[in-house]
């Protein structure tokens, strides 16, 4: 089941629709969002940073290679006592580490010219495959 | 209090900037406290983390843009600032999407205080970007008292040039730099972001 909300202020188009599965889609000025949050189950940091930047970088390839444009695609990876943010805009993902004191994983896509059903499969088929909804 | 804007679209680097300039600010007896305002429209934040993490004083403002669908939270989360903590200087990071002129008539209008407005253009990807969304970008930068034209190194010098006059033509009335996000901010630059006072 899905919830849409739709405000329009200023002439823009603000969207929610809400996914269980653990993608949520929106819209905004021609944009369509796709945000993910939930845990990566893996112990080690390091492997857990070089899996979600290869997704990531898989999810902008296949959005450039359907015809569409990467605005951004930024992902939060924080565990215990590390943080790194992980961001595309390209092909090539550059990852920033600081302090951190948990444990999960969220992030968006903004993108263009790609409907919100492809840009969540894509999600799913990327990102979703190591982040997993918390319970 | 002043209050710096900061737009430009998506991945230019206004996250990278903004760490580079309160790095500058504290330096700089003159500037005071910072305070920085995160907007994002996903449903989650991202750059806020990163900021905190830095060690700054951050408000998150997020699953919607500040020019339009925030527009109302933002008045009362400056004037909350304000009471609370006095800053010299609240940087406000709008969304990629946001048109920062809405967001400075928002604030002029409703609380009097006026605002200066830095945007942040991405050298590497301009051409592909202003041809694809042009009205966004022109928008964007329209109204800025500065425009940083990033990511100077990743580009040729006739590339760069060529966005330097681009970006020139869209808004005549701005300082423009060309802008290494990693590196250090000149007196110049600095200057043109903040205002001369």
């Amino acid at each position: 089941m899905s919830r849409t909300d739709t405000m329009d202020t200023h002439g823009h188009e603000h969207e929610h629709h809400h996914d269980r599965d653990g993608v949520s889609i929106s819209h905004h000025e021609g944009s369509v969002i796709g945000s993910v949050k939930g845990v990566i189950r893996l112990s080690d940091c390091d492997a857990a940073e070089a899996a979600l930047a290869e997704q990531i970088r898989e999810a902008g390839k296949r959005i450039t290679e359907s015809g569409g444009i990467v605005g951004h695609i930024k992902f939060v990876l924080t565990g215990p006592g590390r943080c790194s943010q992980i961001s595309l805009t390209d092909t090539e993902t550059s990852t920033r580490r600081f302090d951190g004191s948990s444990c999960r994983a969220e992030g968006a896509a903004i993108v263009f010219a790609v409907s919100d059903e492809e840009l969540e499969a894509i999600l799913k088929e990327t990102v979703g495959t190591l982040i997993e909804p918390e319970d | 209090m002043k209050i710096l804007l900061t737009g430009g679209f998506l991945g230019s680097g206004k996250t990278s900037f903004i760490l580079q300039l309160a790095r500058r600010m504290k330096e700089d007896p003159r500037t005071g406290d910072i305070v920085i305002i995160e907007n994002e429209i996903g449903e989650v934040s991202v750059d806020d983390k990163t900021l905190s993490g830095a060690g700054y004083e951050v408000r998150t403002l997020f699953s919607g843009c500040v020019c339009c669908t925030l527009a109302g939270a933002l008045p009362p989360t400056v004037l909350k600032i304000q009471q609370e903590l006095d800053p010299g200087w609240i940087i406000m990071e709008a969304s990629g999407l946001a048109f920062p002129s809405s967001i400075r008539e928002n604030l002029e209008t409703v609380l009097g205080i006026p605002c200066r407005v830095c945007c942040i253009a991405d050298a590497q990807r301009w051409k592909r970007l202003h041809a694809a969304l042009e009205e966004l970008m022109r928008g964007q930068l329209e109204s800025a008292d500065a425009i940083l034209v990033n990511k100077a190194d990743l580009v040729d010098a006739d590339t760069l040039k060529g966005v330097l006059a681009e970006v020139r033509e869209i808004n005549d009335k701005a300082d423009v730099f060309p802008l290494c996000a990693n590196g250090t901010i000149p007196d110049e630059l600095f200057e043109a972001v903040l205002g001369k006072e």
